[in-house]
């Protein structure tokens, strides 16, 4: 099929000029590229290398590094975090302000909300944070138009204190956030009527998974043992008493006891308690958030050696997400894994990041936040289903003309009140192979194919040599196909 | 057969072959669909007049076909549904009520702007079917209905897919053959050749300077050519795309005979789907999702009930569908068109307690086209709403697997006769649901 529909292209392009470029070499996975495990591992960590993370990977070394990224809270990022302040103050406000907002502005609450998202992913030191953030964002899914500014809540106190923490304690907090409530309809489940979409959604997709060894009747005795658990007026997480059903429950193989009308809310809370202590401990559990994050951070599809490891860790350590990252991440692991495809939100990320852009340069996030929403259809927060959104090639890689044009927006970005790139960082010397060899360091960390470079060169040469043709050629390299894997 | 036809079909033949069936599952290693029955596939060569544009609808969230098409004719569908239950479309007075389409089914007064392909007989529409899986996992049934079977863990591509990897393109030159109005290729295309994921296909276009864009497009299909696949095909098919949708006129499309498309999203995608169609280029294959219909609490089905949600999306739905009818079916194209419309599970018979209802069993599916045998509500008979009949003591059973409707229109209005490829271990048999 290539070479019959590589002849079928030939025949479109316009006659072969200086501009014509050099076919590339027969298709491999990506990764047969990369070099050392330090490159890869920053990769495979960060929301898109720079030369600077290249650089402090090597001088740590493999294992220093990525202990380092493992301690988020070792990081200094006031600057950051004074300026996302100071320009989307909503996204500090507390529960109280932010119901009183939200009536009047929700438009701009949900927008402070993703621009800070964009600015944490992107400037953030603690980028193996961001990606686990991004990772549990999915995970414990929660649909920003359902519920309103308790996500921005969410987001803030509980996926991104837990996210490099222990599973059990990010378990425990989105069971008890008020947005998870809302938006699984767990705060209209009654004494009389419990709703099951909690209690499917947190063994299928939060734990033990949907081959788990759960049942239906299981479904609904945890239904049945969560009911009460809900929201309060003001969206924080409350529970009732009067919703409770206090008869006897029997939940994966456990009976619990009916209990007295003078049992206590924490008796009758105790319940729910007492069933999520058993999802935590069930092994399906360790096996099935295992495979997960070695989806995530390893390769689609991770060898069942990897898995269990992990499983392991977990068992091991109470469920350490770290411990779990640092077992999955090896070395051997890392070398042994093929590429995997950037989903739109890291693609725009890594092309921030290799762009060279900061906080200075990138004043107001929101028109290029919009434009990748838009266009390339990953917008945060914005998926309506509680399974996240898909981390597949196939989902993903029909929409590479999107990804081109975006890519053609951030070369073209020249608007010092809103973004700006500042090109003279790449015409360093201000010569076609000067841009060609920052490129290379700064898109590819220094690991940029030979036939890459030299179609880069042919179209940076293939017209006066100008800042708009350094724009476009960056703008190339940017929707090139190496810069799509990491 | 020409050269031509057999070079194309042994195209597809060895792409089918090859293509890395990626799984979604996971975990469960990379499977290739059918290696050991491959060779007998015979590729449908039939000629494209007898082939329609085949136009797949997914109501994700599991829609309450009981309240688009209303059991009235059944007594306990009152008893069990105080508040949600359709009025009868007997009912005195001018409030809100069913509009009958036989002496038991009626449309909700949200569904009525279908009642003219109806009694057009273009509409079918089908009750009690749906998947012989019992699954309540919004994504695993999904999944079961977008890849055509049931309760397999490891099949990933999708029915849809396998049919148009397994007959011609209805154009030999064609570089798009399948596309989803969505951001990501559904999994009902899934293992199509030449088929993308579009939203809009009004501005699937190079970006930045005119001056350059040719150039900057050759660029990118060579560099993308040295790409591993999904990758790379996509990207090929991405830039022949370009030419092809931009010689459309899609936003100066003019419909034809009055019909107006909602300015919705699902509105609208109809509307490029009627353009495309209509700009003849090749395209058979277009799958658009419609969502938001898991509704488990304050459902709205009809005026007056709570906010009215699903009663609007019934009507958007309905609006869309109909100008889509006027707009294609009874317009002028150069094949014939069928839609159908499926959803991944129906709901309770009974409401809950919060006005809503929970995930069920048996639905409504529909067909429409020139060519589908309408004008009724096929039943492979209805097994009752009392309790004893339902269920789990909650459900309508499933007495129509709804493959067997699209098996039929399969073979019959796509001309694709290895139904067992594109249904696998599933014995289809045909209820007449088309003409000929």
């Amino acid at each position: 099929m290539a070479a019959a529909t590589m002849g079928r292209a030939a025949e479109a392009q316009p006659p072969r000029g200086r501009s014509a470029p050099v076919p590339a070499a027969r298709a491999q996975d990506p990764a047969r590229q990369w070099g050392d495990p330090v490159s890869r591992l920053v990769r495979r960590v960060t929301m898109g290398m720079t030369p600077d993370d290249l650089a402090a990977a090597r001088r740590l070394g493999y294992a220093a590094y990525l202990d380092q990224q493992l301690q988020p809270g070792g990081f200094n990022d006031s600057a950051l975090e004074a300026e996302i302040a100071t320009r989307l103050p909503m996204t500090t406000w507390s529960l109280a302000q932010l119901r009183a907002q939200q009536a009047t502005d929700q438009n701009e609450l949900y927008s402070q909300l993703l621009d800070a998202s964009w600015y944490r992913a992107a400037f953030s030191k603690a980028q193996l944070r961001e990606r686990m953030v991004e990772f549990w964002t999915d995970h414990f899914t929660i649909y920003l138009q359902r519920v309103g500014y308790l996500k921005l809540v969410d987001d803030r106190e509980v996926i991104r204190p837990y996210a490099l923490g222990k599973f059990p304690d990010l378990l425990r907090a989105t069971a008890h956030s008020g947005a998870m409530m809302r938006y699984l309809d767990q705060n209209i489940s009654t004494l009389r009527s419990p709703n099951q979409n909690y209690a499917r959604e947190i063994m299928e997709l939060h734990t033990m998974g949907s081959e788990g060894g759960y049942t239906q009747t299981d479904v609904a005795e945890l239904s049945r043992i969560l009911t009460g658990w809900g929201t309060a007026a003001d969206g924080s997480f409350f529970f009732n008493r009067n919703n409770h059903d206090r008869a006897e429950k029997r939940f994966l193989g456990r009976t619990f006891p009916a209990m007295a009308a003078t049992a206590t809310d924490a008796q009758m809370k105790g319940e729910g308690d007492a069933a999520i202590e058993m999802l935590l401990a069930h092994p399906s559990t360790a096996q099935y958030v295992s495979w997960k994050m070695a989806r995530w951070l390893l390769a689609y599809d991770p060898p069942a050696a990897v898995v269990s490891a992990s499983a392991a860790a977990y068992a091991r350590t109470g469920g350490d997400i770290r411990e779990m990252v640092r077992t999955i991440l090896s070395s051997a692991n890392l070398m042994a894994a093929p590429a995997k495809y950037k989903r739109p939100f890291h693609l725009a990320i890594s092309s921030i990041r290799a762009l060279g852009l900061d906080l200075a340069s990138v004043p107001n996030i929101r028109a290029l936040r919009q434009q990748s929403d838009r266009t390339m259809g990953m917008q945060l927060f914005n998926w309506e289903q509680p399974n996240g959104y898909p981390d597949s090639v196939e989902w993903w890689s029909g929409l590479v003309i999107t990804r081109w044009n975006f890519g053609q927006s951030m070369a073209s970005l020249a608007t010092p009140t809103t973004a700006r790139l500042d090109t003279m960082r790449f015409r360093t010397p201000d010569t076609p192979e000067g841009v060609v060899a920052q490129v290379g360091a700064r898109l590819f960390g220094g690991e940029m194919p030979t036939t890459l470079r030299t179609n880069l060169l042919t179209y940076l040469r293939g017209a006066a040599y100008s800042d708009t043709r350094v724009r476009e050629t960056l703008s190339l390299a940017l929707g090139a196909q190496e810069f799509q894997w990491y | 057969m020409s050269e031509n036809e057999t070079e194309a079909g042994c195209q597809e033949y060895h792409s089918l072959a090859r293509r890395d069936f990626l799984t979604v599952a996971g975990g469960v290693g990379v499977s290739a669909l059918m290696p050991a029955w491959l060779p007998k596939v015979v590729l449908a060569q039939s000629a494209s007049s007898t082939r329609d544009v085949i136009v797949s609808v997914f109501l994700s969230g599991g829609v309450d076909g009981m309240s688009l098409v209303a059991p009235f004719g059944d007594p306990d569908y009152y008893t069990g549904r105080p508040t949600l239950a359709i009025p009868r479309p007997d009912n005195a007075g001018t409030g809100p009520k069913g509009v009958a389409l036989d002496n038991f089914f009626a449309f909700s007064p949200g569904m009525a702007p279908l009642l003219g392909a109806y009694t057009a007989g273009d509409l079918l529409v089908a009750h009690a079917t749906g998947s012989i899986d019992t699954s309540r996992s919004h994504f695993d049934a999904q999944r079961f209905m977008e890849v055509g079977k049931p309760r397999d863990p490891r099949i990933a591509s999708g029915w849809l897919g396998r049919h148009l990897a397994t007959s011609t393109p209805m154009r030999n030159d064609t570089p798009l053959r399948a596309l989803g109005l969505t951001a990501g290729l559904p999994q009902t295309l899934s293992g199509a050749p030449k088929s993308l994921p579009i939203p809009n296909p009004a501005a699937f276009t190079i970006g930045g300077s005119a001056a350059t864009a040719a150039a900057r497009s050759a660029w990118m299909e060579a560099n993308y050519a040295g790409a591993v696949d999904p990758v790379a095909s996509n990207a090929l098919d991405s830039t022949n795309t370009i030419a092809l949708l931009q010689r459309i006129n899609f936003a100066g499309y003019r419909t034809q005979n009055g019909a107006v498309y909602p300015n919705t999203g699902f509105g609208q995608a109809l509307r490029s789907t009627a353009a495309l169609i209509k700009a003849d280029v090749g395209v058979e294959a277009i799958h658009a999702f419609n969502g938001g219909w898991d509704t488990h609490a304050q459902q709205g089905p009809f005026p007056g009930v709570d906010a009215s949600y699903m009663h609007n999306k019934m009507l958007e739905l309905s609006q869309s569908l109909a100008a889509f009818h006027a707009d294609v079916i009874q317009g002028t194209t150069a094949t014939g068109v069928t839609v159908v419309m499926v959803s991944e599970f129906g709901r309770n018979a009974r409401e809950n307690g919060n006005r809503g209802t929970d995930h069920g069993r048996g639905n409504v599916a529909f067909a429409m086209g020139r060519k589908i045998a309408g004008g009724r509500v096929l039943t492979n008979t209805w097994p009752g709403l009392a309790r004893e009949n339902l269920e789990a003591g909650q459900d309508l059973r499933v007495t129509l697997d709804h493959r067997h409707l699209l098996a039929e229109i399969v073979q019959n209005r796509l001309g694709n006769r290895n139904l067992s490829v594109v249904f696998p271990d599933f014995t289809p048999r045909f209820f007449n649901i088309t003409k000929s």
